[in-house]
């Protein structure tokens, strides 16, 4: 992995964390990102690059650091 | 499929979308969307200009796949739950064209980026997806104009 980069399931979590509903459709690995009035679908690898970490912290409102070290998201919070 | 159009005039942007005549049939069409390429490390990333959307892919052609696939998903959504896709409609925010665009080009003083395709769907897609074209906009380096 490169500088930046992050699992998905890391990302997912802690948009999940953050108050966004993240559903997946098997057939293919589109993941499904809804967040008010935002919905967004996206084809993801299991790895998850440097720009779309600043996507979706742009898109959803999320603190950058949240995707880079997970714990600092508040226990319980559902919406940042 | 992919035709090569190198230094010619972009199309403006368009979008509409509409309903058949017994309201039954949503029609939806955003053709000449300009989509950004620029590498990421070791990947690529896409971004969408009148139409803030993006994706990643290991390669070019992934990045562009990934990016035709999610951005059509995402309209059906849209249709699905907002019953328009009113809300897509949104132009990447200018941190973002600057960021992609000119970020490059202040860097090294050379504008690095080509327009060098426009996917144009079979007539029997363009039946079921929701846009007839994309302009990518790839790398100078990476695309060879």
């Amino acid at each position: 992995m490169g500088n930046g980069d992050i699992d998905l399931d890391v990302v997912l979590r802690v948009l999940q964390a953050c108050g966004v509903a993240v559903s997946q459709q098997p057939e293919k690995d589109l993941f499904t990102f809804e967040k008010d009035d935002i919905i967004e679908v996206y084809e993801l690898d299991p790895t998850v690059k440097r720009r779309m970490i600043q996507r979706f912290s742009r898109k959803f409102n999320i603190p950058i650091h949240y995707f880079y070290n997970p714990r600092q998201v508040p226990p319980g919070k559902i919406t940042c | 499929m992919a035709v090569k159009k190198q230094g010619a005039k972009p199309a403006p942007a368009m979008a509409f979308h509409g309903k058949s005549k017994d309201g039954k049939l949503s029609i939806v069409g955003i053709g000449n969307l300009r989509v950004v390429i620029v590498q990421d490390d070791d990947s690529w990333f896409a971004q969408g200009l009148e139409i803030d959307y993006a994706s990643q892919g290991k390669t070019i052609e992934d990045v562009k796949k990934h990016f035709e696939n999610g951005l059509m998903a995402t309209v059906h959504e849209h249709l699905k739950i907002f019953g328009s896709i009113e809300k897509l409609l949104k132009v990447a925010p200018e941190g973002v064209w600057n960021d992609l665009l000119m970020g490059n080009f202040i860097k090294s003083r050379h504008f690095q980026y080509c327009q060098v395709s426009i996917h144009k769907l079979s007539k029997g897609l363009q039946t079921s997806l929701p846009f007839d074209g994309i302009q990518y906009i790839e790398p100078k380096r990476a695309a060879a104009c």
